[in-house]
């Protein structure tokens, strides 16, 4: 499995790649203009990542407007429905507070920070990346 | 950078806050935006009428979370002293993260003095001040807050210490992180201020 970590929180960041390394081979990103261009480098590399964790309170670009491109690139690409990445979510937010719109699909689920390791292992199996 | 993103219109608002930390909003142009995002003032001008709209919606991406982390904490099931470092901790974890950022908050005085901008920058930094004076209210009223000073000069007192200790961390070029600080700092305020005035 390919992971993208796209999380500013230095600590935040260190226990997810922890976690997540068991299940693939991972990158890490700190702001929404490097997680965009980590994913459609990927992508044009024939390598796209299978799983996002994706912080929404990152710097310079955030979480939100970069899930929405990458979701456009994938439109634009024409990727089929079961190849699109899966995103996990993660912020101190609210998922109420959070002003999705009609972009939110299937293929997210929304994890409220501090991060436990539980809720990732859970949104995975949501996700129908682990059994 | 990737084609098309950021938009256009998000390159030219953060190019405009790399320049507001570099020279203070007074050192801010639509020449030296046009300059660092290497266009013309003219494709410039047609995302921006004028800077000054440039300005305002530097401040809305300033923010942006302000309403959503408020809510968030409100409705937290926490102590108001906990309530009051989350909130604090929420913003500079921000400018911890994006230091550009933090000169927002340290020109706001500078955006006072901007037609477009005073009510706007006004807006935010009294609704910032008045979260954290309502929880100190209600922390004082349930016994957890001293009530040695008024909630409005314990709420001055965190915002002291959280331009002041801003301000350091910028002129020594973030060389250290800032949050920890802040809220070791706001945390000794409120714990070991004395009992009440009355005592």
């Amino acid at each position: 499995m390919r992971i993208l970590i796209a999380e500013d929180d230095y600590v935040s960041r260190k226990l997810l790649f922890k976690l997540l390394s068991q299940y693939g081979e991972c990158d890490m990103t700190v702001d929404g203009i490097e997680t965009f261009e980590a994913f459609a480098i990927a992508h044009e590399s024939g390598t796209p990542y299978d799983l996002l964790c994706l912080d929404i309170m990152m710097p310079k670009i955030d979480g939100l407007k970069a899930l929405r491109a990458i979701r456009e690139l994938e439109n634009r690409k024409k990727v089929k429905d079961s190849k699109r990445c899966k995103v996990i979510m993660i912020s101190a937010l609210n998922e109420t507070e959070i002003m999705f719109d009609s972009y939110k699909t299937e293929y997210e689920v929304y994890k409220t920070k501090p991060i436990d390791i539980d809720s990732i292992i859970n949104a995975m199996k949501e996700l129908k990346l682990l059994n | 950078m990737i084609k098309g993103f950021p938009t256009r219109r998000d390159s030219i608002i953060l190019a405009a806050i790399d320049i507001i930390s570099e020279s203070g909003v007074q050192g801010l142009s639509t020449k030296k935006i046009a300059e660092k995002q290497g266009i013309s003032e003219s494709l410039l001008y047609k995302h921006f009428k004028k800077l000054d709209d440039v300005l305002v919606e530097v401040i809305r991406y300033f923010s942006q979370f302000d309403a959503m982390i408020a809510n968030t904490i409100i409705k937290k099931d926490i102590s108001c002293k906990d309530k009051i470092l989350e909130y604090t901790k929420s913003f500079v974890e921000l400018y911890e993260t994006y230091p550009a950022l933090a000169a927002i908050l340290l020109n706001y005085e500078v955006l006072m003095h901007y037609d477009h901008t005073r009510q706007l920058i006004t807006d935010v930094i009294t609704n910032r001040i008045e979260f954290i004076t309502q929880a100190i209210v209600t922390g004082q009223e349930r016994g957890e807050i001293s009530t040695y000073y008024t909630p409005e000069e314990l709420a001055d007192i965190i915002k002291g210490i959280v331009l002041t200790s801003t301000f350091r961390w910028k002129m020594t070029d973030y060389t250290y992180p800032l949050k920890d600080g802040i809220l070791l700092t706001i945390r000794k305020v409120l714990e070991t201020s004395p009992l009440s005035r009355n005592e």
